[in-house]
């Protein structure tokens, strides 16, 4: 699967600077780290390659096909998503929410059953798979959230801050799962801890006022930009600082 | 579809169905007395205001993050859940018509189930704000006069209300389904 | 601390449409069919009260949602830790009280201002009936709040409106104890007060049902807060037993016949006089009245001088009284019917009031209806009667029927009920 935009251009009111502004960018399959401080444009980003939020201009094509059109549906059936914050019905279990979410991707019954447990697996809920999603801690959540996206064996698979709120052994846990994930699959992760996007993706985005000013490989950005210690964390801020 | 049945909370319509029967068979035919209302309220008219207040809650959407990225299509989505509320709205209007004098009651409980699910498709979770004092005021203008056959409404009239207000409903969840933003070249100009 | 504001209800915008949808929910009782509180500013009052029917389940639905999102974030482990967390966990529902109760008094404020505009004798200091009523909302309130609390789900919302609105139901009918009965009055309260141990034994009720609900929402936080809270609370729980007891009997004993009352009078031949919380047809019917008069003063009858709006159980046998229903005594302008009956009762005698239905005799009625009749033959609003048993009497000239018009004025005026008689075509 590859993802290409050109010409991107998502404003929230009329006059205002674009949330996103994006020439071109192309990504390809495995995991991607999406990178930027508060409202640098990643959620509205990730929610543009979700089929969420349509683009004022630009194009967006997944494996060839454009995203915004007619048939938006068959295309968005090969995306998963997590968004930042998500609510599920509190008095269904793990496996009745999964199920419910099947049904929403259109998933047959007779294979939804075996997604769904391959979800819970994957995330690691099976011994919570009885539980009552209002019973879950906020770390159980956020694993639900990514079966939720999981469910439907996504192509692309899109993470929004999937880390965020989850103590350190939580955070661990999710980014095993990413990097256990299908490597033909594109992941694009966004996260604002340097630790975990660096740790888990291969190639990395950054994002300033909306824009892309950095595209390349994780490793080389660290090493590039890292200063002495390659540390992450100043490979992004020298970036920032820079552009 | 078990499963967004349950998701929708068909249990509780199973509660509402059950409470609605036993309103039906201890009050219905009671009547009594509200402040500033000078006739008296026959049990029935609280029926139908009731049941659409509780009955029309799958209509509202408390996972809206799932079903944005749903790939089915939101018409179907929008009549399953409709179809989930009008079958506990038809169960209770069946009972209705087994009771006495309940014959015209049955019509008003599918209709104000659609005047309810209109306020659904416009307001979502916020449906039972107005229809609180629209209860209010259908109690006071049918005071000491509903059931009475002139209240009965018409066939064709209760099919138009329903199917009105399902398209209502279900043009609401399609327009919600919508990607957010305005497509590219489709910018409002401004005239000269 | 959480605020204690309404920041939980979210931005000013949705604050204000929420005040809004409260208003517009609360004057749906109001603003009912011909609106008669227009004519006294007594009802218009308790009509502003009434709002809470509608009002009162609305706001206790947004504080259920209001809690509901509490529980499912992480903001009551956060209280835990507060300094005051009982104080914290109250603080948005006395937000959703706070602006719930700001709509109540702005529909007061509405109603009563209207009907002093139009000419109503106000009596703010009647104001003290409005913080029992907001002691009821808050009960109302925290009903949604514990309900919220303990489901923890938004389906939850539209089913504590419901549960409210059953709760005002079955309290007005007598089912629970008359604690969720805000006004309402069918009456025209004039020569009335509002019955101060009621009210306050339905405050006590209402501040002792929030304090209970709030503390089962969250026993938790309640069990560790303060010993002045949990004594004020367990206090008002003990008054709210002992006030809903109070008010388990008739709930009509909210109001009371005034100590005194006032008339406010328009010159005259007759002078008519209404009581001065209700004078709004006053001047219509004083017009009406004297205009009828000219009649019997050609007919030689001598009427009262005064003719006044009767208080009840009062019977007055000096003054002419007017003989007025409620929504006539409201309403801005009255019939003439209404103006020829009262000038048909030119005193108020003890006979019409008697539990005794042989005092009034029999014939009174018929003479009555004559009498009022010929008052609006005269006057060209009703036509004579060409058949039954007084045909012949109508069919006489005027001056041929003054006489017993004279003669059955003077007796009603002297309170003589059993000399009058039928008239007749020799008379």
């Amino acid at each position: 699967m590859s993802v290409v935009l050109s010409g991107i251009q998502c404003t929230y009111r009329i006059g205002d600077r674009p949330a996103v502004s994006i020439e071109s960018l192309e990504l390809t399959a495995g995991p991607v780290g999406l990178v930027g401080v508060n409202g640098a444009g990643k959620s509205t980003l990730l929610r543009t390659l979700a089929g969420a939020r349509r683009p004022q201009a630009g194009s967006v094509t997944l494996g060839g096909e454009e995203l915004y059109h007619r048939h938006r549906r068959t295309v968005v059936q090969q995306i998963g998503y997590m968004p930042q914050e998500i609510q599920f019905p509190a008095e269904l279990r793990v496996t009745q929410v999964l199920a419910y979410v099947c049904w929403l991707r259109g998933i047959p019954s007779r294979t939804a059953k075996a997604r769904t447990a391959g979800a819970i697996e994957a995330v690691g809920l099976t011994d919570r798979a009885g539980q009552l999603t209002g019973q879950l801690s906020g770390g159980m959540r956020r694993r639900l959230a990514l079966a939720a996206a999981l469910v439907s064996e996504p192509r692309l698979l899109l993470l929004d801050e999937p880390t965020t709120g989850l103590d350190p052994e939580q955070r661990a846990g999710v980014r095993a799962i990413i990097s256990n994930l299908d490597q033909e699959c594109l992941t694009v992760m966004s996260s604002h801890v340097m630790e975990d996007v660096a740790s888990v993706t291969a190639r990395i985005v950054v994002l300033h006022e909306g824009s892309v000013i950095y595209h390349g490989d994780t490793p080389a950005f660290v090493e590039e930009r890292g200063g002495p210690g390659r540390s992450a964390e100043h490979a992004f801020l020298s970036t920032i600082a820079g552009s | 579809m078990i499963a967004a049945l349950r998701a929708w909370g068909v249990s509780r319509v199973v509660l509402v169905v059950g409470v609605a029967v036993v309103v039906i068979e201890t009050t219905a035919t009671d009547q009594f007395t509200l402040p500033t209302i000078e006739d008296r309220i026959n049990g029935w008219a609280l029926v139908p205001a009731l049941v659409a207040l509780t009955l029309a809650e799958p209509l509202v959407d408390r996972s809206p993050e799932l079903t944005e990225h749903a790939t089915r299509s939101p018409v179907v989505i929008a009549l399953a859940r409709l179809a989930l509320a009008y079958a506990g709205a038809v169960v209770v209007a069946g009972y209705c018509l087994f009771s006495p004098e309940g014959g015209v009651v049955a019509a008003y409980v599918l209709t104000s189930l659609a005047l309810a699910s209109v306020a659904a498709a416009l307001i979502g979770p916020w449906y039972w704000a107005p229809l609180v004092p629209i209860t209010f005021a259908w109690l006071q203008q049918t005071a000491g006069a509903f059931p009475r056959p002139s209240f009965a409404i018409p066939v064709a009239v209760l099919v138009g209300t329903v199917a009105g207000s399902s398209i209502v409903y279900a043009g609401a969840t399609v327009i919600r389904a919508r990607p957010a933003g305005r497509p590219p070249g489709r910018r409002r100009r401004r005239r000269p | 601390m959480i605020g204690l504001r309404t920041e939980w209800l979210g931005p000013p915008r949705v604050r204000a449409a929420l005040l809004a949808a409260l208003v517009g929910a609360g004057l749906v009782p109001v603003l009912d069919r011909d609106m008669p509180w227009l004519g006294s500013w007594k009802v218009a009052l308790d009509q502003g009260t009434f709002s809470i029917t509608t009002l009162g389940p609305v706001a206790a639905g947004i504080a259920c949602s209001v809690y509901v999102r509490i529980r499912r974030s992480e903001v009551p482990e956060l209280l835990a830790q507060a300094r005051r967390p009982w104080l914290g966990w109250l603080a948005p529902g006395i937000g959703v009280w706070g602006l719930a109760s700001l709509a109540v008094v702005l529909i007061c404020a509405f109603t009563t201002t209207v009907t002093w505009a139009i000419g109503a004798h106000a009596y703010p200091d009647l104001f003290w009936v409005v913080p029992p009523a907001l002691a009821v909302l808050a009960a109302e309130v925290a009903i949604g709040a514990l309900i919220g609390s303990q489901v923890q789900h938004h389906w939850a919302t539209p089913w504590a409106a419901v549960i409210v609105f059953m709760v005002y139901i079955l309290s007005s009918v007598g089912v629970l104890p008359g604690v969720f009965r805000t006004g309402g009055v069918t009456g025209t309260l004039a020569g009335q007060t509002f019955h101060a141990p009621t009210f306050a034994w339905q405050a006590l009720a209402g501040v002792g049902l929030a304090g209970g609900a709030m503390a089962l929402s969250r026993w938790e936080l309640f069990r560790v807060s303060g010993p002045v809270s949990r004594g004020a609370t367990g206090l008002a729980l003990v008054g709210a037993v002992v006030a809903m007891f109070q008010l388990r009997g008739d709930s009509d004993e909210r109001y009371v016949f005034a100590a005194t009352v006032q008339y406010e009078c328009r010159e005259g031949e007759p002078t008519v006089c209404m009581l001065l919380e209700t004078t709004r047809p006053l001047d219509d019917l004083s017009a009406k009245m004297r205009s009828l008069s000219d009649h019997l003063e050609a007919a030689g009858a001598q009427l009262p001088e005064q003719f006044r709006q009767r208080v009840p159980g009062e019977p007055d046998p000096h003054h002419g009284f007017l003989r007025m229903r409620g929504d006539a005594v409201l309403a801005a302008t009255v019939d003439y019917l209404t103006a020829a009956e009262s000038l048909a009762q030119p005193a108020g005698c003890s006979a019409y009031s008697s539990d005794d239905p042989r005092v009034l005799p029999e014939v009174w009625f018929t003479v009555d209806d004559v009498l009022v009749r010929w008052l609006l033959v005269q006057e060209g609003h009703e036509t004579a009667p060409s058949d039954g048993a007084l045909a012949d009497w109508w069919a006489l000239p005027r001056a041929r029927q003054w006489p017993w018009v004279r003669a059955t004025y003077d007796a009603l005026r002297d309170c003589r009920l059993h000399a009058l008689r039928l008239p007749t075509s020799a008379s």
